[in-house]
C-alpha cells in the first residue's frame, strides 16, 4: 500500500459484483491500472478517483483515505 | 466487440507493445555496437544517415505510445493515466542513463580518442535503448 493512502477499491468492487476488466471498462482505463490502484502501486489522479467513485455509486472519500 | 473484450484487448496489445520496445532496444544498442569505430556509419550517405532514422523512428514511436495505427478506445485505453506515468518514469531513467553515458564517453575521451559521431551514438543508444527497456518493463508486470 502506497504510504499515507488507503483504499478500498477492491473490497468496494466485489461488494458491487463488477471484475477489474468491468469497472476498468466504465472509467475508460486499462485493466492493469484498476489493479495497479487496487494494490496501492498506483495512485491515481484526481480525476480518475472521481470516476472510479461515479462508478461505484459513493463519494470519493469512501475509496480512498489518508492513513494515519 | 463486449466491454470486457476491449479491455482485453488492451491488455494483449499492451503486453505486445512491450515486447516490441524491448527487442527495439536491443536492436539499438546491437547496431550502436556494429556501427562503432567504423567510419562509413558517420560520414553522409546511407549508412552515416541510418542511425539518424533508427533513432528518430523509435523516439517518435516511444513519444506517442507505440499506437500510431490505434484510434479512438483502444488508443485511449492503452495510453491511460498508468501507462503515461510509466511512460514519464522511462523518459526520466532514459535521461539519467544518457547523463551516465555522456559522462563515461567524457572520461574516457581522455585516454582513447572518440570520434564525435560514435560518442553521439554511445549516449543515444543508452538514453534510448534505456526507456524502451524501462517501459517495456512497467507495462508488462
Amino acid at each position: 500500500m502506497a504510504e499515507g493512502l488507503g483504499n478500498r477499491l477492491r473490497d468496494l468492487r466485489a461488494e458491487r459484483d463488477l471484475t477489474q476488466a468491468a469497472l476498468a471498462e466504465m472509467v475508460g482505463v486499462s485493466r492493469k491500472t484498476i489493479n495497479t490502484v487496487e494494490n496501492g502501486v498506483f495512485i491515481p489522479s484526481t480525476l480518475l478517483a472521481l470516476r472510479l467513485a461515479r462508478a461505484l455509486g459513493c463519494p470519493v472519500e469512501t475509496i480512498f483515505s489518508l492513513e494515519d | 466487440m463486449t466491454c470486457d473484450a476491449s479491455v482485453e484487448a488492451a491488455e494483449r496489445a499492451s503486453r505486445g507493445r512491450a515486447i516490441i520496445m524491448a527487442i527495439a532496444a536491443v536492436v539499438l544498442l546491437i547496431n550502436a555496437v556494429i556501427q562503432m569505430g567504423d567510419p562509413d556509419y558517420v560520414r553522409p550517405g546511407v549508412r552515416g544517415g541510418s542511425w539518424v532514422v533508427l533513432v528518430g523512428l523509435w523516439m517518435f514511436i516511444f513519444a506517442n505510445g507505440g499506437g500510431l495505427r490505434l484510434r479512438g478506445r483502444m488508443r485511449e485505453l492503452l495510453n491511460d493515466e498508468l501507462s503515461l506515468r510509466n511512460r514519464a518514469r522511462a523518459v526520466t531513467a532514459g535521461f539519467y542513463m544518457a547523463l551516465a553515458a555522456a559522462l563515461a564517453v567524457y572520461l574516457v575521451t581522455w585516454r582513447v580518442e572518440i570520434v564525435a559521431g560514435d560518442a553521439i551514438k554511445l549516449i543515444s543508444a543508452a538514453g534510448l535503448a534505456t526507456a524502451l527497456f524501462v517501459y517495456a518493463w512497467l507495462e508488462w508486470r
